[in-house]
């Protein structure tokens, strides 16, 4: 099998040749309705493919989860 | 090229419509315009002073965009005012500033109103308090206080009409909480058209029918001026709501766009066959409109008494 290198929030990972935007939001585990992928700074389709060496921006639209921290709140 | 539009099949694709189709910029364009267009024909009428809800965030922001190309592209002549209500909380400062840029690119005048001078208490206030009394969290306090200074502030601005930026997500998640609730008196004033009392002022969704990622798309690729930031703050049945709903449109696409239509005639029928009527009246303390004899602003700042 052949193997791509993209970078997803400033974290290089390695994906399978063919891999598209939403699997590899499945991958880390992130459900798609919530995140808007942005490759090479464009907006994407969940279903388009990465490319070797893409630039992959996943920008939280709505929040799933309820862990907040004082941190988080600006405290 | 990248993967391109299933609509053109010339320009590249930005993001997956509710039907599982890939659509580009400006077939995105043109399918918003046509969706919001069509709350906002039969919304806004010819006259009216029109007060966006903005702020600052994606939703608000299109929603603003898609009235001023409303105004520009039809032939309803209307005034427009945006309102933003700083509720105090730090999160804020950059949305803040994304509203008042996009009011400057727009030319619409913009009026910032802080919610302490409408309320006697902000977010920062309730942030120093170690917990909010009954369990409640700070959504309940955030919401109930800006949905009521945003009343006042359009009431006093002597709009009759005013547009928020709703979206279909928001409005699927309210639908089943309140069923969860079972909130009949809210499910009965849910998408109603009707205005029960004079002091509320009418609500226009011109977003009722977008997608929340559809809209983060569009506000991204066209560059709408807009903050992305989610408030830190949230949480509640609402969040749990939103993963379920979201889980179900990624099992089954076109879910969340296909309820709707079925949950407004449920609606419908409910308030013409049943006996769920409009209940609302004005408040004993404040007059402001509410579903029960002292409006929930009241009874929240009634269980703050001692504790701000």
């Amino acid at each position: 099998m052949r193997y791509i290198k993209v970078h997803v929030n400033g974290n290089t990972l390695i994906v399978p040749l063919n891999t598209r935007c939403e699997d590899l939001m499945k991958i880390l585990r992130l459900n798609k309705e919530a995140y808007l992928p942005i490759i090479e700074r464009k907006p994407r389709p969940d279903d388009c493919y990465l490319n070797d060496g893409d630039e992959i921006h996943l920008i939280r639209i709505t929040i799933h989860e309820e862990s907040v921290t004082k941190d988080e709140k600006g405290l | 090229m990248r993967r391109v539009c299933d609509l053109c099949g010339c320009s590249e694709a930005v993001v997956t419509s509710s039907y599982g189709k890939a659509m580009c910029k400006d077939c995105l364009e043109r399918s918003i315009i046509r969706r919001s267009f069509a709350e906002l024909r039969t919304g806004i009428s010819e006259g009216d002073l029109v007060v966006v809800a903005l702020s600052g965030g994606k939703d608000s922001s299109l929603a603003l965009w898609c009235i001023y190309k409303y105004r520009e592209l039809s032939s309803v002549e209307f005034a427009l005012k945006a309102v933003t209500i700083d509720e105090g909380s730090p999160y804020r400062r950059h949305a803040i500033e994304a509203a008042r840029s996009l009011c400057k690119e727009l030319e619409v005048e913009h009026v910032l109103v802080n919610m302490r001078d409408y309320q006697g208490i902000s977010v920062s206030d309730l942030l120093r308090l170690e917990h909010l009394p009954n369990k409640r969290s700070m959504c309940t306090y955030c919401g109930v206080l800006r949905r009521q200074t945003l009343n006042i502030v359009a009431r006093k601005l002597g709009a009759n009409k005013v547009v928020t930026g709703h979206n279909l997500d928001d409005i699927i998640q309210t639908f089943f909480m309140n069923m969860v609730r079972g909130d009949v008196n809210a499910l009965a004033r849910f998408l109603s058209r009707a205005t029960p009392i004079r002091e509320l002022i009418p609500r226009v969704r011109p977003l009722l029918m977008i997608r929340e990622k559809e809209i983060a798309a569009f506000v991204a690729a066209k560059g709408i001026t807009a903050h992305f930031g989610k408030c830190p703050m949230v949480r509640g049945m609402r969040i749990r709501m939103r993963r379920a709903l979201d889980e179900l449109e990624v099992s089954s696409v076109g879910f969340k766009s296909k309820i709707l239509p079925n949950m407004i005639k449920i609606l419908d029928k409910a308030r013409s066959d049943l006996s769920m009527r409009l209940n609302l009246h004005v408040c004993e303390r404040c007059g402001e409109p509410s579903a029960e004899r002292i409006c929930k602003a009241c009874q929240l700042k009634m269980e703050l008494r001692g504790l701000i």
